[in-house]
């Protein structure tokens, strides 16, 4: 086992660590808590891991000893499965117990706190990539089943598995992310993306929902005007169809189903199907 | 486990956060939560990221001393790659 130390970056204070740990502990986060969380798992990803004689930062750890070992056995699975999103529950829980063994094994020791956010952190990546993929799988298939024409990237080809966009549909670029991605893409605005699909759970009828957040204009094309509403208003109006901004950058909502059903019917008039 | 830090947890208790991370329904957002980070984003002010390099043969290389991955002329940014081409 080599000498294995983790330096954490002075920029991380001690609110975004108390907020990360409320978010990984699943408790229920202020806005407040919210920007200390983002904001500390961005600075998290800075700490510095001195392995042996090799000092890495915690995304280049992650993403040698997590991704490139197990990401594509991950996302080939899921690609031969009928259920992707429950396939993705059970991998993904199978392959995080393995890092977790790893890491120890490796030498983080769960006694020194340092070594505790890497562990917290790499686990928390990692459980969210295997949900993205998964949803992103299952979007992909329910499309599919639904006769919707659109182009998606392959993923089992690492370099098209980063590119910027994970689907074309109307010759419009889109991503598909669960919740927690979607969150990290979001503090980047302005989107870049005309559509992404996210997938969010309802607590009052304890169920998911699949929702889509648009550019107005491919939701003018594909059907007409929504409602306006200040963003902390949103909520009240979605799932119809509710346009908000965010950063200035402005913003439609809407139930997944409705938009996948104005997207058939748009491109059953004959609306762009992606010919280029 | 309001308020408490890293540092204040017992063995079993960080153990117990772990478990939490490895359940099927972490991570899961609701739909309050959802517009809640969101409206926590749209407050968040602008922050710079800082990438230094240099030009190699007429192409960009990113100092490996960066906040995120970066490899050559990419930066690997959450489930993405940047690629930065300059032109002749």
């Amino acid at each position: 086992m080599a000498f294995f130390q983790v330096i954490l970056p002075m920029s991380l204070t001690m609110e975004q660590q108390i907020a990360i740990l409320r978010y990984l502990s699943g408790g229920y986060l202020s806005k407040n808590e919210w920007r200390d969380a983002l904001a500390g798992f961005d600075r998290l990803r800075q700490a510095k891991i001195i392995e042996g004689l090799r000092e890495r930062s915690l995304a280049f750890f992650y993403r040698e000893v997590v991704d490139n070992v197990y990401a594509s056995s991950l996302i080939a699975e899921l690609l031969e499965s009928a259920d992707p999103e429950q396939e993705g529950k059970r991998l993904a829980l199978i392959c995080g117990e393995r890092i977790r063994r790893d890491l120890i094994e490796r030498g983080l020791n769960v006694r020194v706190t340092e070594h505790r956010l890497v562990l917290a952190y790499v686990l928390y990546w990692w459980m969210s990539f295997a949900k993205g993929y998964s949803l992103e799988i299952a979007v992909f298939l329910d499309l599919r089943r639904a006769g919707i024409s659109f182009e998606s990237h392959d993923l089992l080809n690492p370099q098209e598995r980063f590119s910027s966009y994970d689907l074309t549909i109307c010759n419009r670029l889109g991503d598909i992310k669960a919740s927690t991605y979607f969150l990290e893409t979001a503090r980047s605005f302005p989107l870049r993306m005309a559509f992404y699909i996210v997938r969010l759970y309802r607590t009052r009828v304890q169920a998911w929902r699949w929702a889509v957040l648009l550019s107005p204009d491919f939701w003018r094309e594909i059907n007409g005007e929504p409602v306006h509403a200040p963003l902390e208003d949103a909520l009240l109006h979605f799932p119809q169809p509710v346009y908000f901004e965010v950063k200035k950058t402005p913003l439609i909502a809407v139930d997944y189903a409705v938009w996948k059903e104005k997207v058939r019917a748009f491109q059953a008039r004959g609306g762009n199907k992606n010919e280029g | 486990m309001k308020d408490k830090t890293f540092d204040d947890l017992t063995n079993e208790e960080f153990s117990e956060v772990l478990d939490n991370i490895l359940s099927e329904n972490f991570g899961d957002l609701t739909e309050e939560q959802f517009f809640t980070a969101l409206s926590a984003i749209d407050e968040e002010p602008q922050e710079d990221i800082l990438f230094t390099g240099e030009i190699r043969d007429g192409r960009l290389v990113l100092d490996k001393e960066a906040p995120v991955p970066v490899e050559g002329n990419a930066i690997y940014w959450g489930n993405k790659r940047l690629i930065i081409r300059l032109r002749e």
